[in-house]
């Protein structure tokens, strides 16, 4: 599914303005705070949900060439982070919904999508 | 666990420095270091912070009062929760007479709401040394939280648990060769004082000589063997 569609129906807000989403796309997607974690178990072109903030997320997330992040409980990055992800091309969401709540909703999104 | 009986096992063991780093706060180093002085062991005053990351760092100071000036600077980032003793335990001060003097009501064991970058910024801001705890393990190490040491941090040194030596840590992660390896018994009973040991190379036991021989990477990891030569002194 398009980032763009993703970003629309669940109302996520694209904090790294300088990074253009268009034509870009995510098939699934992956839950984790853990960075070693997502290190091992992400996969290539996911988008990622997390609360994790630290600077580190966005290595991590251009390293494992993820479609994006996601930072749920209306986290808001600093501008370290917004700014490194702007240099690395990696495109950061802010969702007011928990991980929860956003992993569910992404899922039925996603998954609709898978079947069809 | 009294300030009396870790001073006094530390000394049994011939052990020169400890320091002692309690999990978010360091009243009890006021009283460890008053018997340290009076039986001749060092007594570096430290605190163990668990960053909002929850990853754990070190944080060692020169004297008492600057570990209490940090304490207190981070002290309001403590989550409001009431300790439940119950579930956790008294959280106690006790002095060197074994009274108990004070006890701690918020929950110690909780995330300081700062970051890693930030509680690393201001335990240098007290001229304090930030080390991050047991890199290896599972739970609250700094790689397996954050995927890997951030290069920006500047570290110094870094602690490996007693469960794996240096030499082991090195071949799973190489990139801790670029820091300093220490390590220690990370004791929470008094048996275990001792079980690990970092050797520093210094002239004299000393925080000068402590944050010398880490920057100038003349340390040494000892594990069960407590019999130090001369000129050296142990963590």
């Amino acid at each position: 599914m398009q980032l763009r569609e993703i970003m629309e129906r669940l109302g996520l807000e694209l904090v790294t303005k300088d990074v253009d989403i268009q034509g870009r796309e995510v098939v699934w997607a992956y839950t984790s705070d853990l960075l070693s974690d997502v290190m091992a178990n992400a996969q290539t072109g996911d988008l990622w949900c997390t609360i994790q903030r630290h600077l580190n997320i966005v290595a991590v997330a251009k390293l494992k060439e993820l479609g994006g992040i996601v930072l749920a409980n209306g986290i808001i990055p600093s501008e370290d982070v917004v700014a490194k992800a702007a240099q690395e091309d990696v495109p950061i969401f802010v969702s007011r919904f928990s991980l929860f709540e956003l992993s569910g909703r992404l899922y039925e999104l996603l998954r609709g999508e898978s079947d069809s | 666990m009294s300030p009396r009986r870790i001073v006094e096992e530390a000394k049994k063991r011939g052990i020169h420095i400890i320091a002692v780093t309690d999990h978010n706060s360091c009243e009890n180093v006021v009283y460890v270091k008053r018997i340290g002085d009076r039986l001749g062991i060092e007594v570096i005053p430290g605190m163990e912070l668990q960053t909002e990351e929850e990853v754990h760092l070190l944080a060692y100071f020169e004297t008492t009062e600057a570990a209490l000036s940090f304490r207190d600077a981070v002290y309001p980032y403590l989550p409001n929760v009431k300790n439940d003793p119950d579930y956790f335990g008294d959280q106690v001060v006790v002095d060197e007479d074994e009274v108990v003097v004070g006890i701690e009501e918020k929950l110690l064991l909780n995330s300081l709401s700062l970051s890693l970058d930030e509680c690393v910024r201001m335990v240098r801001e007290y001229k304090g040394v930030p080390i991050p705890a047991h890199v290896d393990r599972p739970s609250f190490g700094v790689i397996n939280q954050l995927g890997f040491i951030p290069d920006y941090l500047g570290f110094e040194a870094v602690e490996v648990s007693r469960s794996l030596t240096p030499e082991q840590a090195l071949a799973r992660w190489p990139e801790l060769g670029r820091y300093a390896i220490l390590s220690g018994s990370d004791a929470h009973y008094p048996e275990d004082i001792g079980a690990v040991v970092t050797l520093f190379l210094m002239e004299e036991p000393s925080w000068d000589g402590f944050v010398e021989a880490l920057k100038g990477r003349k340390v040494q990891v000892i594990h069960r063997s407590l019999n130090l030569g001369m000129g050296e002194s142990a963590l």
